[in-house]
């Protein structure tokens, strides 16, 4: 029997892997999938928490929301990504400290 | 059977694509100076014979029992993925009827041959080896996986899920030389083409799950037996699902992604582009034919649409020089054929030709790869720029590639639907239907009609490319400025070898009669007899449609039985007369064909009667206008609006400004002087914390976090 445990330990991996590559990859475009990752284990939760503790499809529905959201966020970063890469030659988020103090 | 082999069939070829993916680079991948090992196809090769072993002892001997479909879960009801309330649910599951049993066959054996085949095929790029061979293993692992999931679901769900995991594999493997600009094009072309068709299906599977409430066939059809959905809608629905098949399919108008889908590896196009995926389009018409979604006028247009693109893919194929380019239309008119079989009601020929079909058709596309790999090598050789792929700068090869060129005229034969092969079985079957539905419905003469004359132009372009590439003088019509080196690459022509020319023959022996018939080999034989649609036709719109059909239950009440014997003395006389000019054309060359292909009309063919051009003006450049358009408003009005704003505030401020900087001057500097003084001094000591580093920040963000759940958690305890 799955219970919420279940979805939480799940989702937690989840959270924690998206993590792991935000932090280290040197890669713009892997960290936007660490990020992908993060979402996604927030998703898992909205739905398991709805499912197991309110009852109701609002959970459901946030969790498309979100990946409604998530799709455009992904197009406007990728987009974002392109132009950097176009005026830096390089998506290395270490290469690309415009903003240093 | 127990479950279990069934899930091992499907998840077999899935683990191998996790394998390959996740460690073949790093276990398999050739070292510096190294040629590339099989090694690096070994687990995907695995994952596939399991699948096909499996398939061999469990399945198919299952086909021969009267029993009930094979489920999973096995009450037959599936279960609940997607559980919501207010009594919405989505359910699925798996089902293995004889439709299934067979295709699970056809694909785990067709996709076994074409892994072996590819082991060989793809060693070396240009004389190196190829880097990313590993991972082109992975995608066909995953194309395998994705083709078993939408043939062993029992719901239009996880279909349209492998559905478009095979739509992205085609779309990673067209564009496996990306390199190549034109890759890059074709594989874009390919995925935005087939969208259009998957966004129909997916509109026509949200009408049929308001209507009905669940996606699973068998609920589907017993939601038609009670006459939940009937009238405009369901020929609605029926016609938006077949939108999806028809972009699968590259049935017209949606052929135009398929030709040029050709850019990839010769392999996939014999996998993905002839055998497996592009007949999903016709699976998914057989199963909606079955669950009674199709009604007459949705089966009428696909009938028409079938045996129209049967012609009009054929008559392109006239003029092609290109020989992968010459089987991807013929690959187009065939699944046209299929498409007529289902819509004039033919389910059990349909099926057959597709298993048929995918036999010959793979055999002829890894033929055509094991010539343009010698044709390859034999250029490389003598540093020739000559196109390895053109029929021009072949001829003759019958002597250098024997085995290739028996394997290739046995998959040509059947294709042209002579006598005692399988081509014929099931050419025959879909034509007989199409007659027999013509003699119900005189007013659809048309339908027939089409489909011989197309048998007809299958037989012509078929022979002109065996002609073309194995028989006359090698490099004989290459072009001037090509033919010496062409001529010089001769003595380096060589038979490939045995791992690429063992599945050739498997292929070529399933393209014989023996295999499907062996007892007549005049008739439809075992699939005939476990193949059928074990639904009787009920009156949901369809029955007329129905009546004339070859499977309905009337279908031994003599219109169909003459229509057989009509079609079996007419299909061999067609494909006679199509041979005979071929051979006169091309093979003898008594006559010449130099004024067709001058004319007007072989111009236009060329062109493919424009479609290419036509989107692209009707709506690849109306779209890029709207985006211009839209760009040109963010540019001048948006950013026109903020400059004016900003503008505004800026003359503002300076006429203020002007008033108020003695004040300024005397009193605050002295004041904020000192205050900035010391800031700045704050400023230089935790400027550190603002590297620019944006993982550094997002480090401290995480650690905050965690310490405040941490302090909140000690909390409640």
């Amino acid at each position: 029997m799955i219970t919420l445990t279940h979805y939480v330990v799940v989702s937690a991996l989840l959270f924690v892997f998206g993590m792991f590559a935000v932090l280290t990859r040197r890669n713009a475009i892997a960290i936007l999938m660490g990020i992908e990752l993060i979402l996604n284990a927030a998703n898992l939760n909205f739905a398991a928490f709805s499912k197991y503790v309110v009852g109701g499809v609002q959970g459901q529905m946030i969790a498309v929301f979100v990946i409604v959201l998530a799709a455009a966020e992904a197009a406007v970063a990728l987009a974002i990504i392109l132009d950097i890469y176009q005026k830096v030659g390089t998506i290395s988020p270490d290469e690309t400290r415009e903003l240093k103090g | 059977m127990s479950p279990a082999i069934l899930l091992i069939i499907l998840f077999a070829p899935l683990a191998a694509f996790a394998v390959q993916i996740l460690f073949g680079r790093r276990l398999f991948a050739p070292k510096e100076g190294e040629q590339n090992r099989i090694a690096g196809a070994a687990v995907p090769i695995l994952g596939v014979l399991v699948s096909l072993a499996l398939t061999l002892i469990y399945v198919l001997p299952s086909m021969f029992q009267p029993t009930d479909p094979f489920t999973l879960p096995a009450d037959g009801n599936g279960a609940a993925w997607i559980d919501m309330a207010g009594g919405m649910e989505l359910r699925i599951g798996l089902m293995l009827d004889n439709t299934s049993r067979v295709l699970l066959f056809m694909v785990t054996l067709v996709c076994s041959m074409i892994h072996l085949f590819a082991a060989g095929y793809m060693k070396l790029r240009d004389g190196l080896p190829e880097p990313r061979y590993t991972r082109f293993f992975a995608y066909l692992s995953l194309f395998t996986f994705a083709m078993l999931l939408l043939v062993v679901s029992d719901n239009l769900l996880t279909l349209f899920v492998g559905w478009e995991l095979m739509g992205l594999c085609s779309y990673l493997l067209i564009g496996f030389y990306y390199e190549k600009k034109s890759a890059q094009d074709a594989s874009l072309k390919a995925f935005m083409t087939t969208r259009v068709g998957d966004v129909l299906l997916f509109v026509g599977m949200a009408i049929l799950w308001t209507h009905l409430g669940s996606l699973r066939f068998a609920d589907i059809h017993a939601g038609m037996e009670a006459g939940n959905l009937s009238g405009g809608t369901l020929t609605l629905a029926g016609l938006l699902c077949l939108g999806g098949a028809i972009g699968k399919s590259a049935q017209f108008p949606l052929h135009t992604w398929l030709p040029d889908a050709m850019e990839g590896p010769t392999p996939v196009s014999a996998l993905i582009h002839a055998a497996t995926m592009v007949a999903a389009g016709v699976y998914l018409a057989a199963r909606l034919l079955q669950a009674a979604v199709l009604d007459a006028a949705a089966l009428m247009t696909l009938a028409y649409v079938g045996a129209f693109t049967a012609v009009f893919a054929a008559s392109i194929a006239f003029v092609q020089n290109d020989i992968k380019r010459v089987l991807a239309y013929s690959t187009i008119s065939q699944l046209g054929y299929m498409m007529l079989a289902v819509g004039v009601g033919s389910y059990t020929a349909a099926v057959f030709h597709m298993l048929t079909h995918a036999f010959f058709k793979a055999c002829l596309f890894l033929g055509s790869g094991s010539v343009i790999h010698a044709m390859h090598d034999g250029l490389h050789h003598v540093h020739s720029h000559a196109d390895a792929q053109d029929m021009r700068n072949m001829g003759g090869l019958r002597k250098k590639m024997p085995r290739t060129h028996l394997t290739f005229l046995i998959s040509t034969l059947a294709i042209a639907g002579a006598p005692l092969t399988a081509g014929f079985l099931s050419k025959d079957a879909v034509l007989a239907g199409a007659l027999a539905y013509g003699m119900k419905n005189p007013g659809h003469f048309l339908l027939p009609a089409l489909g011989f004359l197309a048998a007809l132009m299958t037989a012509f372009y078929m022979f002109r490319l065996v002609f073309g590439t194995f028989y006359g003088e090698f490099g004989a019509r290459a072009n001037e400025h090509d033919r010496e080196l062409v001529l010089q690459a001769e003595p380096h022509l060589h038979e490939s070898p045995a791992i690429m020319t063992v599945p050739l023959i498997v292929l070529a022996l399933g393209a014989l009669w023996a295999f499907w018939s062996p007892m007549d080999p005049m008739s439809k034989g075992w699939i005939g007899e476990t193949v059928v649609q074990h639904e009787v036709w009920t009156d949901h719109g369809a029955a007329n449609v129905a009546e004339g059909g070859a499977d309905s239950h009337d279908a031994h009440n003599g219109v169909y039985h003459t229509a057989h014997i009509v079609t079996i003395a007419l299909s061999i006389g067609v494909a006679a007369v199509g041979f005979l000019f071929a051979l006169l054309f091309f093979g003898l060359r008594v006559l010449s064909s130099e004024r067709f292909a001058q004319s007007n009309f072989a111009r236009m063919l060329e062109r493919k009667y424009g479609f290419d051009e036509l989107y692209d003006w009707a709506f690849v450049r109306n779209l890029l206008r709207v985006c211009n358009a839209s760009g040109a408003v963010d540019l001048k009005i948006v950013d026109g609006l903020v400059n004016g704003v900003g503008s505004a505030f800026v003359s503002a401020r300076r006429s203020f400004t002007w008033l108020t900087g003695a004040i300024d001057r005397l009193v605050v500097d002295g004041a904020v002087n000192g205050v900035g003084r010391s800031l700045r001094w704050i400023g230089a000591v935790f400027r550190r914390a603002q590297s620019g580093l944006i993982q550094n920040y997002l480090l401290v963000i995480f650690t905050g976090l965690a310490a405040l759940i941490f302090i909140v958690a000690m909390g409640l305890r």
